[in-house]
This record gives C-alpha cells, sequence and structure tokens, in this order.
C-alpha cells in the first residue's frame, strides 16, 4: 500500500482542524480507506506515527468501527439495510437474493462485489435502503432484483458508480439542486 | 382532523428550495444570528430555559437546564458538538435537515456556540451520510465566506469554527459520552456519569454540550421569538414541535412535523399516513426508536386525569407528546415509529432487533456485550425453529438482569423491547415454539409477511 504525499497533506490538514491531534484519528483512517481501499500494517503505523500514539490504538479502532475493513472490498460495495423497518419491506429477502443472483454471498467480496448486511441506514421512511459506494438507492424491494442489479450495472458502465472518496467532490462539482441533496 | 405544523421543517421538500447559502438567506437566514451576537449570554441561556424546549435526541432533556450544568467557572474552553450520528432504528428525521437544509443547522450551531461561549463546535456525522458530509462541508465554507462561521461572526467580537467530524457505522456513537470518546480519537465507548457528565467533564475533559440537530435547529427560534413564546406552542410539559419519522408498514411513510399534543396518534396514522395497508389491520407501533417499549393496538390503558378521574384510552387516542407516552409506559424517544401490521411475526421482529443491540453494544459492559448477544441467539433460535418452551421466560430473564447494570442507556434500549415484546406478545411466542415442537422444524407463523430475520 502506497501511503502519497498527497494522502499526507491531507492528513497534515485534518490535524490543524482539532485542537488535539488525536481527534483527527477518524477522519484520517476514513481518508486512507477511501483512498487505499483497506488498512495493512504499513497503513496503520502511518496513522499511529501520524498521531503519536501506540499503533494498538489505531488497530483498536480498526477492528472496533464496522465501516473500516483489513481486506480489500469490491469496486461495487453493496450495503442492504437489514433493520426493522427495512426487513418489513423485504431487505432481509432482497439481500438474500441479490446475493444469489450476483454469485456473491452476504458478507463477502466476489469479483468487483462486496454484499453486506448492515445496521440501520437512517432513512426508515423510505424503506427498503441500499447503499452503493457513495450513492442511496431507496425503496427497493424484493420484487425489483432484477431492476436493480440492472440499474447499478448500468450506471456502473457509465462510470457513475466509481467509488468516490467523500473528501472528493462528486463529479461535476457540489450541486445544490442535484438529487443527491435531496437525501 | 391531523395537519402538519412545519417550524424545523419548513424548507424541507420544499418546491424550488436548494441547500445553498443564497435561498437560505433569501428566507431571513442568518439574520437571528447576527442579532443574537449582539445580545446578552447569561440572558439567552435564560431564554431557553423558558422555552423549556426537550432534546429532540432521544432523552428528552432540557436543554435550556443542559446549558445551565455547564461549568463555566473551571477556566477550560468549552466545547460544543452538534449530535448528527442518527443511528436508532425508525429514525430518520435530521438525515433531511442534513441534504436540504444544512444552513440552518449551522445558524442553530453558531447561536448556541455564541450563547455558551464555546471555544469551537463540532458536527460528529454518522460515516454512512458520504453526501451529507460533503454539503455540510461545502455549507460552512461558504457560510464562512459571508462571515458566519470562524473569525469575529458577523462582525463581534466572537469567533468559532466548526470541525465536522465521521463516525463509522457505530450506533453507541450516538450516545453522547460514546460520541465523546470518538471523537477524542479513540473507541467509541461510553464513560460512566459521574464523573463524566459531558457539561463538566467532557470532550479532552472540558466542559461540552451535546445536542441533536433538530435540537440545534430550535434555538435561533427561540432566540427571536423568546422562550416564554416557544413554551407556549403546543403542549406545556413538551413545547414545540415533534418531527415525526412514520416507517413500516402504513400506506404513506413519511416525516410529519407535528405541534406537540395537537393530533392522536391515530390521526396521524390514518389522516396523514393513510392507515393500514390494504385488507390489513395495524397489530403493534413502536412509538420512538426501536429502543421504546412496543404498544399492542389493542391494548388499553386507564389514565389519571388532572382533576383525579380515570380515563380509558386507546392506543389510537394517545396524544402526540411526551408526557402522554409516559403514562402508557413507554417514550416517544426520537419520534421514529415502526408500524407493524397483522402480517408481522412478533418473534421475528424482536430477532430482528436483538440482532442489532447485539452487532451494537460496544463491548465493554458484561451484562449488556453477553445479554444482547444471548437475547439475539435465543430469539433466533425460536425463529429457525430451535424454540423451548422455557426460551420465553429465560429471554425476559436476561433483558431483567441488564437494566440498571450498564454504563450507558445501551443496555436498557436492548432490554426493554424484549421485555415489552415478551410480555405483550407471550401467547404468539408460545404457540411458535409450541407449533415447532409438535411439528419439528420451522414453524413459522402463518402470513404473508416477509422474513425479518
Amino acid at each position: 500500500m502506497k501511503i502519497t504525499p498527497e494522502i499526507e497533506k491531507k492528513c497534515d490538514e485534518l490535524m490543524g482542524q482539532y485542537p488535539k491531534k488525536k481527534s483527527a484519528a477518524m477522519m484520517m483512517m476514513h481518508l486512507i480507506q477511501e483512498k487505499c481501499g483497506y488498512f495493512d500494517d504499513e497503513a496503520i503505523l502511518f496513522v499511529a506515527g501520524k498521531l503519536g500514539v501506540e499503533p494498538i490504538e489505531i488497530y483498536g479502532m480498526l477492528t472496533f468501527y464496522p465501516m473500516f475493513t483489513q481486506k480489500p472490498r469490491g469496486r461495487i460495495h453493496i450495503k442492504v439495510c437489514r433493520t426493522l423497518s427495512c426487513a418489513l419491506a423485504g431487505s432481509v429477502e432482497f439481500g438474500r437474493e441479490l446475493a444469489e443472483k450476483l454469485n456473491c454471498p452476504v458478507g463477502s467480496t466476489s469479483g468487483i462485489y462486496t454484499i453486506e448486511f448492515v445496521e440501520c441506514l437512517g432513512n426508515c421512511a423510505k424503506a427498503a435502503n441500499v447503499q452503493v459506494n457513495d450513492r442511496l438507492f431507496e425503496g427497493v424491494s424484493r420484487e425489483g432484483v432484477e431492476d436493480f442489479i440492472t440499474k447499478i450495472k448500468t450506471l456502473d458502465a457509465s462510470g457513475d458508480l466509481e467509488p468516490k472518496s467523500a473528501f472528493d467532490k462528486p463529479q461535476g462539482g457540489i450541486d445544490v439542486n442535484s438529487p443527491a441533496y435531496k437525501g | 382532523m391531523a395537519t402538519e405544523h412545519r417550524i424545523i421543517y419548513k424548507h424541507i421538500d420544499l418546491e424550488g428550495w436548494n441547500a445553498s447559502i443564497d435561498k437560505y438567506i433569501s428566507d431571513g437566514g442568518y439574520s437571528i444570528l447576527a442579532d443574537t451576537v449582539k445580545r446578552d449570554r447569561a440572558e439567552l441561556c435564560a431564554e431557553m430555559e423558558k422555552s423549556k424546549l426537550k432534546g429532540r435526541g432521544g432523552a428528552g432533556f432540557p436543554t435550556g437546564m443542559k446549558w445551565k450544568f455547564l461549568d463555566r467557572k473551571s477556566g477550560k474552553p468549552i466545547y460544543l458538538v452538534c449530535n448528527a450520528d442518527e443511528s436508532e432504528p425508525g429514525t430518520c428525521k435530521d438525515r433531511l435537515l442534513i441534504y436540504q437544509d444544512p444552513h440552518s443547522i449551522i445558524e442553530g450551531i453558531m447561536c448556541t456556540a455564541y450563547a455558551i461561549n464555546a471555544a469551537q463546535a463540532f458536527i460528529y456525522i454518522r460515516g454512512e451520510y458520504i453526501n451529507g458530509y460533503r454539503i455540510l462541508v461545502n455549507a460552512i465554507e461558504e457560510a464562512k465566506a459571508k462571515g458566519f462561521v470562524g473569525d469575529k461572526i458577523c462582525g463581534s467580537d466572537y469567533s468559532c469554527q466548526i470541525t465536522v467530524c465521521r463516525g463509522a457505522g457505530c450506533y453507541v456513537c450516538g450516545e453522547e459520552t460514546g460520541l465523546i470518546s470518538s471523537l477524542a480519537g479513540g473507541r467509541a465507548y461510553p464513560r460512566i456519569k459521574p464523573p463524566y457528565f459531558p457539561a463538566v467533564m467532557g470532550l479532552y475533559d472540558c466542559p461540552t454540550v451535546v445536542n441533536n440537530v433538530e435540537t440545534l435547529c430550535w434555538v435561533p427560534k427561540v432566540f427571536k421569538l423568546g422562550g416564554e413564546n416557544v413554551s407556549k406552542i403546543g403542549c406545556p410539559l413538551d413545547p414545540g414541535t415533534h418531527v415525526w419519522g412514520v416507517s413500516g408498514q402504513v400506506q404513506k411513510p413519511g416525516r410529519y412535523e407535528i405541534e406537540t399534543g395537537s393530533c392522536t396518534l391515530g390521526e396521524l396514522l390514518y389522516d396523514l399516513c393513510g392507515g393500514p395497508l390494504a385488507g390489513r389491520r395495524f397489530k403493534a407501533i413502536i412509538p420512538g426508536g426501536s429502543s421504546m417499549k412496543i404498544l399492542r393496538w389493542d391494548e388499553k390503558f386507564s389514565i389519571k386525569q388532572p382533576n383525579g378521574t380515570m380515563i380509558e384510552r386507546k392506543v389510537e387516542d394517545i396524544p402526540l407528546d411526551s408526557a402522554s407516552f409516559m403514562q402508557v409506559g413507554t417514550a416517544i424517544g426520537s419520534c421514529g415509529i415502526i408500524v407493524m401490521d397483522n402480517t408481522v411475526d412478533m418473534p421475528e421482529a424482536l430477532a430482528n432487533l436483538s440482532a442489532f443491540y447485539a452487532h451494537e453494544s460496544c463491548g465493554q459492559c458484561t451484562p449488556c456485550r453477553e445479554g444482547t448477544m444471548w437475547m439475539s441467539r435465543i430469539t433466533r433460535r425460536i425463529c429457525e425453529g430451535g424454540g423451548r418452551l422455557e426460551d420465553v421466560d429465560l429471554l425476559k430473564n436476561v433483558a431483567d438482569n441488564i437494566c440498571g447494570r450498564t454504563i450507558c442507556a445501551l443496555g436498557e434500549g436492548a432490554a426493554w423491547p424484549v421485555q415489552s415484546n415478551v410480555s405483550k406478545f407471550r401467547d404468539e411466542y408460545e404457540r411458535k415454539i409450541a407449533a415447532q415442537l409438535s411439528q419439528g422444524g420451522l414453524g413459522r407463523a402463518d402470513n404473508n409477511a416477509y422474513r425479518l430475520i
């Protein structure tokens, strides 16, 4: 894994935003996760070195927070909400069927896909919700698995599903009129 | 007939509205902040106390009191944290404010920061709101360029920066001391009170106020209208409005902002949400995010009136305010209603929620770590055909032994759904297990609902 000078520069910038640099740990870890895809020993040592803490502290955070990972994930990372409101709309069955159709068991990575069940995505009123990379798909239903697969494949083919870091502005910059702003 | 009264959600889904600062200013935005920085801090805090406004994050603690408890004499810097880690299942009110009206949050934060004289403000947003993070950062940059955030706000002597920090998929970060641990740079372990009351020993062991997004959006309204006037909106014991996020099996799930006490639960679910799905009937509702105790739709309660007489109240007649829900033994929490109809198998619904808590327990306290795991295992085996008749009592026993024995409220949040579910739907659990024992294999309730686990 290569920690580029740009990443290091951004890390310094993040540390400058907090009264104590250790507070930047969460944001630095997000940055590395999104730029490098996962954490290896080098990345853990880099963050620990920057923040002046023992590597075990960073390793502890890495294993505590579900969004961080030590294994590379697929280019298309699908998070299906499994908590009650979405489950009542069929998300549990949706996830299992999706996994079967994409030939990628839930909780694993296969080819370009990673499928996970996650806890509440905070959009219960528009259940069922599925997040793919940085995009949210709301109102999916078990009956719509095929449509959903077609949709993500089309978006992927046109490059619209490319994993983008939260630190980078979405393609075309911030457009306050875009549907993304509607939540 | 129930109607919405939009104060906090004024701009949400409004035709022609967008998240830009120009739109916000065109609707009078930031004018309250400009007035606020000319006012006396003690007076502003007094207004907040007079408003009797309760926090909107779930615990319902009066916001004015929270500010009052701040240790102002310690000489340490004071911090303000906006809790945007909305992760209680069923709760989805803050998301739209972040995505569509970020400047109303920023104005709320800056008004609060000035009133409590905060050295710095933070927004802790959940990691899954990726675009929400970009929107907030962009909005803060816009506000900075116009002098509403940063140095010398609105030409005053007061300066305050806002830093946005992202969570990483952890429910317990919504608990204020857990959030503080995470923001300090570590695992989100909640800390025990005392001594770690945030108002005294919060972030970096300095006095800290942690307020929910919706609460902070109320602050400019209180400063403008005056605490006294805000306290007169809705119900005196719980003034203001609540944004109810209704999800689950209703015709029109959504977010509805309702003046407290102005309508009943039945009016909300029938008039605004359109009632149950075709051919179905309501069976149970969880009133305030999944941690709150469940209500059976056919339950009846005896309520003591202020004049001493008793009245009988059905679930659909409960007025939408915190005191009325307390009277029926539950709470409004974060106002996320989850509706379940007659097609839902209650043991499965509970197994779904128990799996959530087992996943989210931070692991510090043994009763919660082990208890949530066993409640999840037991409910799962009841769903998968391995239930035993004694499991019903066992579940309750495990839940009873978590309450009051943990550092934070996640323990109660995990135990309450189990306790209320098992006691109110005991017959359903016993029937399901008995059917499994007699037939062997999967004894799933005969209905057409989706699998929940």
